[in-house]
C-alpha cells in the first residue's frame, strides 16, 4: 500500500476533508491571501488573525479536492498558537508530519497549497505593517 | 484494426508497471507512447547520421541533411501539402505562435478575431495578445448543449470585419470533431484567415490541407506517436511567403549586411537556428508508423472504443460526460478524448487512485479555462485512447472508477 492510499484510507483525514473546520470568511481577518493550483485551477482563500505574532484563528473558502481541504482545515486547527515566524519556516515535510502521510510528488501541491496560501497573506501582511509603522 | 495486440508489442513502455501495477495509458490525448521504430529512427540518427545541416558538406552533413528534408517530404504527404509548406517548430504551440506573430501586421484595429471557447490555451492565447497589441475585437464561438461547435453561433459572429478564424478540429477536452471544411468555406467567403490546430487529430484523421482548403495547420509530433520537442506548421504558400519571419538568427537568411538581411526561401525561412534534426526523423518514422496501420483503421478502432466505453461510463451513478454523450451522429463525430465529472468528487482525487491501479489518466482544467468557466466546472477527469487501447483496458479502467467513487462516497 502506498502512502497515498494511507491518506485516501485514513479515516480522520477524510473526517478532515469532507467536514472541514473552519471553513468560511473571518470578518475583519488581519491576514487574508487567494490564490489558485496551477495543477487543477482551484481557488482557495485563506484569512487568520494573530495577537503579538501568534496565530489566533484561521478560516478558509475555496473548493479543492480532498486532500487540499483536508489539508486546509487541519492547518486552520494546528497552526492556531504557533507564531506568524515558525509559519512562514514551514515546509513539505512539515507538511507530511502534519497529515501523517507522504504524498507523491504530484500531489504535494495540493496539500501544500492552504500553507503557501496563509504564507503569503502572512508575507504581505507583515510587510505592510512594517511599511505602516 | 484486429491487430492491436501486434501493435502493442511495438511499444516497449507498454510492458513497465506504474505503482506497482501493470501500466494502463489512458493520456494519449497529452502525450502518446513511442513505437520501437520511432525510437530506433532517433538512436539511428545519432549513431550514424548526426551532423548540422544545410551549410556543411562533408558526407556526414549531407546525409542529416537530406533525412532532414526527407521528413519535410514525408510530412508534406501526410496531410496533403507541398514540401514548402512544411515548417519544423518545437510544438504545436510554436506554430500557432509562429502565425499570430507573423501575421500581426495584417490584422488592424477595429478587424475580429474569432475563435472558439473550447480553445487550448494554445489555441487562445497569441490570439489574445494579438487583439490586445492590434486592437482587433476578440469574440468566441459558443458550443451547443450537447458539446458541439455552435454552426450558427459561428455563422452570426462571422462577418465581413473578420480577419482572422482560430479552431481546433478535435477539441482536447469535448472530444467533438469540428466541421473544419466547411468552417473554412464560410470563412474565406468574407475573406478571413484560417488556422486548425490539429493537435489531437493528426493521429486519428486523415488530414489533406487542400481538400480542407485551410490556410494554416499546426500538429506536434509526441501527440502523434513520434519524438517530444518537435511540431509542424503547414501553411499556404501564398501567405507564408507573404509573412515575416518570427524567429531571426541562422539558416533563415540568404544574404546579411550591416543594415539589413533578406530571408532564404520556403520553408527555411521560418526554421531559425539549428533544428531538432533527429525529431523530424523520428516524426518522420512516427508518420510511417501510422501509414502503416493506416488512419482509416485507427479512426474506426477509435470510434469501436467509444462506443464500447460510452454505455458503460453512463451507467456510473452521478456521472457527467462532458461533451457528446453518444456516437450516432455521423455529422459530427466524436473522438476518443473523453473528459467526466462525477458529482461530488475531484478529478484530481480519481487520477490519484486511478494512478495506484496502474492506470494513467488526467484531472484538472486541461489548459482550457475559458471553456471551464462556460461549462460552470473548474476541472474534470479525462481519458483518452490510441492505437494500443484495448477493450480489455478500458474494461479494467471502469471497475477501478467504480470501486474508487466507491470507496470515496462510502466513509
Amino acid at each position: 500500500m502506498t502512502d497515498l492510499m494511507d491518506f485516501y484510507s485514513r479515516e480522520e483525514l477524510m473526517e478532515h476533508a469532507r467536514n472541514p473546520r473552519n471553513e468560511g470568511m473571518l470578518d475583519n481577518a488581519a491576514i487574508s491571501y487567494r490564490d489558485a493550483n496551477q495543477l487543477c485551477g482551484d481557488e482557495v482563500e485563506i484569512f487568520a488573525k494573530e495577537n503579538n505574532g501568534v496565530i489566533s484563528e484561521i478560516k478558509f473558502i475555496g473548493s479543492g479536492c480532498l486532500i487540499s481541504r483536508a489539508a486546509s482545515s487541519l492547518i486552520s486547527e494546528k497552526l492556531i498558537g504557533k507564531s506568524m515566524k515558525e509559519v512562514l519556516a514551514m515546509t513539505t515535510s512539515d507538511l507530511d508530519e502534519l497529515l501523517g502521510a507522504v504524498l507523491t510528488p504530484g500531489r504535494i501541491k495540493c496539500a501544500f497549497l492552504p500553507l503557501a496560501i496563509l504564507q503569503k497573506g502572512i508575507k504581505n501582511y507583515l510587510e505592510k505593517t512594517r511599511k505602516d509603522n | 484494426m484486429n491487430d492491436v495486440e501486434k501493435i502493442r508489442e511495438e511499444f516497449p513502455i507498454l510492458k513497465s508497471t506504474m505503482r506497482g501495477k501493470q501500466l494502463v495509458y489512458l493520456d494519449n490525448a497529452s502525450t502518446t507512447q513511442k513505437p520501437k521504430a520511432v525510437i530506433l529512427a532517433e538512436k539511428e540518427f545519432y549513431e550514424n547520421s548526426n551532423a548540422n545541416i544545410h551549410r556543411s558538406v562533408y558526407e556526414l552533413a549531407e546525409k542529416a541533411t537530406e533525412s532532414y528534408v526527407a521528413a519535410h517530404a514525408n510530412v508534406a504527404n501526410f496531410i496533403g501539402a507541398d514540401e514548402d509548406e512544411i515548417i519544423f517548430t518545437r510544438n504545436t504551440t510554436e506554430a500557432i505562435n509562429l502565425v499570430a506573430f507573423s501575421l500581426e501586421k495584417k490584422i488592424t484595429r477595429g478587424k475580429k478575431i474569432l475563435v472558439t471557447i473550447a480553445e487550448h490555451h494554445s489555441n487562445f492565447l497569441p490570439w489574445q495578445r494579438m487583439a490586445e497589441r492590434t486592437g482587433a475585437v476578440l469574440d468566441f464561438v459558443g458550443i451547443t448543449p450537447e458539446g458541439y461547435l455552435d454552426m450558427d453561433d459561428f455563422r452570426r459572429k462571422l462577418s465581413k470585419d473578420t480577419a482572422m478564424v482560430a479552431v481546433t478540429h478535435i477539441s482536447n477536452v469535448l472530444g467533438t470533431v469540428n466541421p473544419v471544411e466547411e468552417i473554412c468555406q464560410l470563412a474565406h467567403e468574407v475573406g478571413a484567415l484560417v488556422l486548425v490546430d490539429a493537435a489531437q487529430s493528426a493521429a486519428r484523421i486523415k488530414l489533406d490541407v487542400k481538400k480542407i482548403d485551410v490556410d494554416f495547420l499546426a500538429f506536434s509530433g509526441h501527440k502523434i506517436y513520434g519524438l517530444l520537442g518537435i511540431g509542424v506548421l503547414y501553411g499556404k504558400r501564398k501567405l507564408l511567403e507573404e509573412m515575416p519571419p518570427f524567429l531571426l538568427g541562422g539558416d533563415m537568411v540568404k544574404e546579411v549586411s550591416k543594415e539589413r538581411a533578406t530571408w532564404n526561401e520556403l520553408p527555411w525561412k521560418f526554421e531559425a537556428g539549428t533544428q531538432n534534426i533527429a525529431g523530424a526523423v523520428g516524426l518522420s518514422a512516427a508518420i510511417d508508423f501510422l501509414n502503416n496501420i493506416g488512419l482509416d483503421q485507427i479512426w474506426a478502432h477509435e470510434q469501436e472504443l467509444v462506443n464500447y466505453v460510452m454505455p458503460k461510463l453512463l451507467a456510473i451513478d452521478g456521472i457527467k460526460i462532458i461533451g457528446p454523450k453518444v456516437n450516432n451522429n455521423q455529422a459530427a463525430k466524436r473522438a476518443g478524448v473523453i473528459s467526466f465529472t462525477i458529482d461530488g468528487l475531484h478529478s484530481h482525487d480519481l487520477v490519484s487512485l486511478l494512478d495506484l491501479e496502474g492506470i494513467a489518466s488526467r484531472g484538472g482544467h486541461h489548459c482550457a479555462q475559458p471553456l471551464m468557466t462556460e461549462l460552470g466546472i473548474k476541472e474534470c477527469t479525462r481519458i483518452s485512447f490510441g492505437v494500443t487501447t484495448t477493450k480489455e483496458e478500458i474494461g479494467f479502467f471502469i471497475d477501478a472508477l467504480v470501486k474508487i467513487i466507491n470507496l470515496l462516497r462510502k466513509s
